[in-house]
């Protein structure tokens, strides 16, 4: 569980990033952490992760101070950076240095994520392309099996097969004692495989809401032409003429658009 | 559960485990080219013609002291994941305490560069001496050379009988050697080249405030000289002699525990 309470952050004293920001989130979900940028998503992975500290405000995660840092918290927490790299080892000499050092890892879900993302562990990390690398990255934190998964932009750099199967790997890996946080701009992404989403701008929560609920309020679709009866909320042009969000009728439901609705909500109309 | 949160054996068996694995192939090159880097210095020194004078034992002492700053360069090249962004986050985010990251660190680049340091020395320097002697065997005249000993080093710094001294110098070196891996921290690119600036700057703020002194208390004082009156204090001990050595004494742990809370408060 993630607790944040009365947060403020600032890299420069003149204008605060977070100010009084609270957020909760529990486990057994994975979240979409939307936000355009500089709207302070890295910055709030970093402050939950530990990385940085804040200037006043609680965070608690899982019981434990982030930026404390106790070992014991740093192993049940693994971060996917936005920007990563690696020593000049193997993939195996990686995850024999590295996987000790989680008590939950579990190399038989390595094996296989490795046989789904196809890769070799003897094959050399820097030698791997951008996406084979971050590939490795995910698969390496999901065996990790920690309860707090950090992923910052986890399909930057992936091929259009490689992100179906991550979201297919992500969603039957992740346990209910298990959360992740998903920041990116990338939302089509994820679209289909998060529980909630929360979004930020300018350090201040404008929008957080379970997907079951978006879809009980909400109603996408696209449609050729629209009228004002139709109670469009938000519209968007596209090739079959307008992409529209609207109050849902009750009796049918949709997919969320995810894209569009991080547009409807940054322009203040949901 | 809580005793652990600062140290853990077996976590910390496993972090040295995870630094070797991944940095064997490092520490052998490093400690390759300081081999050769050694002999190459060591041997360019001895006498290998007819005409050269002899090599005395205390010829070693400067050339052990030049040494001293490659040990040096090696500690200030500790903490290698801070000198990026992308390895700082991994490094941090590694699930061990700082305490036993700054261990492991301390154990690998101090502890054991400074016994490898003394072991290459050793080998390096027995090693010029055979090959001198060989390339010599063909001369009539041989010059003598002496063998490096560490008890060379040692009457070095006995210098007068004076136990105070020697324990300072050698208190100065440690002093100097957890100086450069601790301010390491502060310092992302080219923190040896930072470490080297800040030790000048040192020198140079700690002269100029010596030299202000001098002017406030001895006024008779002239430009950029010092006046430090000295005087025997205790058991033959001259007051500069106890100043000097009580800053080398406890200046160690001062900057022990400086680069501690630098890497547990260590921000991204």
């Amino acid at each position: 569980m993630i607790q944040i309470k009365n947060l403020s952050f600032y890299y420069k004293k003149k204008s605060p990033l977070f100010n009084d920001f609270s957020l909760q989130l529990e486990s057994g979900c994975i979240v979409g952490l939307l936000g355009k940028n500089g709207a302070g998503k890295s910055t709030l992975l970093s402050l939950i992760t530990g990385l940085i500290q804040p200037q006043s405000g609680e965070i608690n995660v899982n019981g434990f101070t982030p930026f404390s840092r106790n070992p014991n918290f740093l192993s049940d927490i693994y971060m996917v950076p936005e920007e990563f790299s690696f020593p000049h080892v193997s993939i195996a000499t990686y995850v024999k240095a590295f996987s000790p050092l989680y008590p939950a890892f579990d190399h038989k879900k390595l094996q296989g994520i490795f046989e789904e993302f196809e890769l070799l562990p003897a094959s050399n990390l820097n030698k791997l392309s951008h996406g084979q690398r971050k590939k490795f990255l995910i698969a390496f934190a999901l065996s990790t099996n920690c309860k707090v998964l950090v992923l910052d932009e986890p399909t930057n750099g992936l091929d259009i097969p490689s992100k179906s199967q991550f979201r297919k790997i992500l969603v039957s890996s992740v346990t209910d004692e298990q959360m992740v946080l998903i920041s990116t701009h990338q939302v089509k992404d994820i679209d289909t495989i998060i529980d909630k989403v929360v979004v930020i701008d300018n350090g201040v929560i404008i929008y957080q809401e379970n997907t079951n609920e978006i879809t009980r309020k909400l109603y996408f679709d696209t449609v050729s032409s629209f009228t004002d009866s139709d109670q469009v909320l938000y519209s968007e042009r596209c090739p079959f003429g307008y992409r529209v969000v609207k109050h849902a009728n009750g009796e049918t439901e949709s997919n969320i658009d995810i894209e569009l609705l991080f547009n409807a909500i940054i322009h203040k109309t949901i | 559960m809580e005793s652990t949160r600062f140290f853990s054996l077996s976590r910390f068996a496993l972090l040295m485990h995870n630094d070797i694995l991944l940095n064997y192939k490092k520490y052998l090159l490093t400690i390759a080219g300081a081999f050769i880097l050694g002999y190459i210095i060591l041997f360019i020194q001895m006498p290998i013609r007819e005409i050269d004078s002899n090599f005395k034992a205390t010829q070693y002492i400067p050339i052990f002291t030049v040494c001293l700053f490659g040990l040096g360069a090696f500690i200030g090249m500790s903490f290698p994941a801070l000198n990026s962004k992308t390895d700082t986050i991994t490094y941090l985010l590694m699930p061990a305490s700082a305490f036993e990251k700054f261990m492991s660190q301390f154990l690998i680049r101090i502890v054991a560069g400074t016994i490898l340091f003394f072991l290459i020395f050793w080998i390096d320097a027995h090693l010029a001496k055979t090959t001198a002697l060989f390339v010599l065997r063909k001369f009539e005249h041989i010059p003598q050379i002496a063998s490096f000993e560490f008890a060379i080093i040692y009457r070095s710094i006995y210098m007068n009988n004076n136990s105070l001294m020697m324990f300072g110098i050698i208190f100065m070196l440690v002093s100097t050697g957890i100086y450069i891996f601790s301010v390491r921290m502060f310092f992302k690119k080219m923190p040896v080249v930072k470490i080297v600036i800040s030790i000048v700057s040192l020198f140079i703020i700690a002269f100029l405030l010596m030299v202000l002194l001098s002017h406030i208390f001895y006024p008779e004082t002239v430009g950029m000289r010092l006046t430090i009156p000295e005087r025997k204090v205790v058991l033959n001990h001259s007051n500069v002699e106890i100043w000097l050595c009580s800053i080398f004494y406890c200046s160690w742990l001062f900057f022990l525990a400086l680069g501690y809370f630098k890497l547990k408060e260590k921000q991204l």
